[in-house]
């Protein structure tokens, strides 16, 4: 049927086709489908899978790229044992960091040795002491050390924030804020709640908020595991889990990523209660919202509380005053926003007060709720037309 | 430009299409350039430059085709690399507007593509295959349908980056709810309703088969002994295509 010509060329095709399939797999094989950061997926060469050595309850070994992402596996892993050197002085100096409960029993040696947060996984390193830090961060090092991997080499960024190994494992392993605020693009100081309500704004509090009891975040209830938001489906961290507190009226508990899926929820149950707190100003400054027959009847505490709507959950933020949604509209978050919403805002984020949110946006009827029968009638209709056409075709067919 | 397997598999598949497809557009031209005019043994000879052109077209436009379920896959494996991307409508937004161009165009090509390839099997049944200079002219004519389809998958998965884009929910819930009320259709195909991919897959096909078969039956209404050639196959098709609209109606009533 085909000449010869015709076989070589289809040939040669089908052989580019394979190579191309090979080439592909391989270019994607060379970005990284070998080891990387069980944290963040970041690419790890021979020198990086051998700077941690860390090994679960289980006595499995994990993969890190710098030392917060190690610290970090606390949140997935629970309990985990850290083996390493310091950065600066090489693997004569070597230190070990038995981390239980999310961080909050830690055990370091040496007990002097620090943690450097300079900008990024690849500029983030661990050192033995204080000399170690100082030595590392200045000329001609910045940063830089003969002991790392060149995929984690990077200089460091100005004005990097040092931690005790204790303290670096409490936040990563709860993820509670950081003591010194890294929010971009600003480097100001880390913001302070205001003492006096601002004279412009009609929804300023009429007395100075004052901070409630220091309350420090409960452990989860489900130990470190991930869970799967109830409105949107994305993932609900540990830390996303001691933020938002939310439970219908029969007491059960709720599982949501941001505020907005927290009050994506109202609709969907006769009483809701959700707890979180500012996202600019901290836990010291809760937000609580109660509804009842789903959405119609709202109270808000405080009643200036702010909901800030940029289009997604990343975007999505709870403001105590209109000072607090000013400034997240202005910086974008706070070292006391959520880790995985640490973005800028859109120009295009709606501001309103959390009552006047929910009347307008969340209590209403679910606008994916089940598709009305029409939709499934005429889907059936055609569904039978197509089927009578065929049939209607195959006899006008098999009768010429 | 965020890379996974499916995007680099989607590339490859572009850029294949690109290439493989210019040289078999410059054959088909010539085939039918010269069948115009053409003796008997130059016929031959052109028959057989011809089963090259539909060899080739078959892998061409087959891959474009087989590229479609990967583009949706390939969509739906990008949610997690784009911030504040919940289903498929995140990531179009991340890629727009090359995204929702490509999109649509996939939509239409997916028939355009079909139906060349419907009646070159129709044509291969055929022992005068009248229809290969109609063929011919048909792929050079779907040479351009196909470059802009190739060049849209390469600047929409070359050009995503991770932005923060608007959700779903937010964009949905600020339209008056439509004649169907039901929000978002991608979330409602991907999660809430997953067997509509089949009802929609089943019912597209099956309007797609009607209508190649339509319009290769007014092609070939022309010579008395095709029509003979060409009944029994229109007939298996128009059980394939029963077959089909009750698939997606089962589909639809589970």
């Amino acid at each position: 049927m085909f000449t010869h010509k015709t076989k070589i060329i289809v040939n040669i095709l089908v052989i580019s086709l394979l190579l191309i399939s090979g080439l592909s797999s391989l270019a994607y094989g060379q970005m990284g489908t070998g080891p990387k950061c069980d944290q963040c997926g970041m690419s790890l060469d021979a020198t990086g899978v051998a700077r941690y050595t860390i090994i679960d309850s289980n006595g499995s070994s994990h993969l890190a790229c710098c030392p917060i992402c190690a610290l970090k596996l606390q949140r997935s892993l629970g309990d985990i044992t850290i083996s390493s050197f310091c950065d600066y002085y090489g693997p004569s100096y070597p230190i070990t960091i038995i981390s239980k409960n999310n961080g909050t029993d830690v055990t370091v040696n040496p007990t002097n040795a620090l943690i450097i947060t300079a900008g990024g996984c690849t500029k983030n390193r661990l050192v033995y002491n204080s000399s170690a830090a100082d030595a590392l961060l200045a000329l001609p090092s910045n940063g830089t050390s003969k002991w790392l991997s060149p995929l984690s080499n990077d200089t460091a960024n100005a004005n990097p924030t040092i931690l005790g190994l204790a303290q670096a494992a409490l936040i990563n392993g709860a993820g509670l804020p950081t003591p010194t605020p890294n929010p971009t693009p600003s480097s100001t100081p880390s913001p302070t709640p205001t003492l006096s309500p601002t004279s412009t704004s009609s929804l300023s509090p009429s007395i100075s908020p004052s901070p409630t009891t220091a309350r420090s975040p409960e452990p989860t209830a489900t130990n470190g595991v991930t869970l799967q938001c109830e409105a949107c489906g994305m993932d609900v961290t540990p830390e996303s889990q001691t933020r938002y507190k939310v439970t219908d009226g029969t007491g059960n508990i709720h599982y949501v990523e941001c505020f907005m899926c927290a009050m994506q929820l109202i609709n969907d149950y006769e009483t809701l209660h959700i707890e979180t707190y500012c996202d600019w100003y901290g836990p010291n400054f809760p937000i609580t919202v109660d509804t009842s027959n789903h959405g119609a009847t709202v109270v808000v505490n405080p009643s200036t509380a702010i909901f800030l709507r940029g289009g997604s959950c990343v975007t999505a933020r709870a403001a105590y005053n209109q000072t607090a949604a000013d400034n997240l509209i202005a910086n974008g978050f706070s070292q006391y926003t959520s880790p995985e919403q640490q973005y800028s805002l859109p120009s295009t984020t709606q501001v309103k007060l959390v009552n006047e949110a929910i009347s307008i946006w969340y209590a209403k009827a679910d606008a994916t709720a089940a598709p009305t029968s029409l939709m499934l009638a005429l889907a059936l209709v055609v569904g039978v037309v197509i089927s009578v056409g065929s049939v209607f075709a195959f006899k006008k067919l098999k009768s010429t | 430009m965020i890379v996974n397997l499916y995007v680099a598999v989607d590339l490859a598949i572009a850029l294949f299409a690109l290439a493989v497809g210019c040289f078999t557009a410059l054959r088909a031209y010539k085939v039918e350039e010269r069948i115009k005019g053409a003796s008997g043994d130059q016929r031959y000879e052109l028959e057989k430059d011809f089963y090259l052109v539909s060899t080739v077209g078959w892998m061409t436009l087959g891959t474009r085709i087989l590229a479609i379920p990967l583009f949706w896959i390939t969509v739906v494996s990008l949610i997690p690399a784009v911030p504040g991307a919940m289903c498929e409508f995140g990531v179009f937004q991340a890629g727009a507007p090359w995204s929702w161009a490509d999109l649509g165009l996939k939509l239409f090509t997916m028939f355009a593509f079909g139906g060349w390839l419907f009646f070159d099997i129709m044509n291969r049944k055929l022992k005068s295959s009248s229809m290969m200079a109609s063929l011919s002219r048909g792929f050079v004519l779907l040479m351009p349908l196909l470059v802009i389809d190739a060049l849209l998958d390469i600047s929409f998965f070359a050009g995503l980056k991770p932005l923060v884009v608007p959700c779903c929910m937010v964009v949905y819930s600020n339209t008056v709810s439509g004649l169907f009320n039901i929000g978002c259709p991608f979330c409602f195909i991907t999660y809430q309703y997953p067997l509509l991919w089949g009802v929609i897959a089943a019912y597209a096909v099956s309007v797609a088969l009607l209508g190649w078969s339509f319009l290769f039956r007014r092609s070939s209404n022309k010579k008395l002994d095709d029509q003979k050639e060409v009944s029994p196959l229109l007939q298996k098709v128009m059980m394939a295509c029963l077959i089909l609209a009750i698939v997606g109606t089962v589909l639809l009533v589970m």
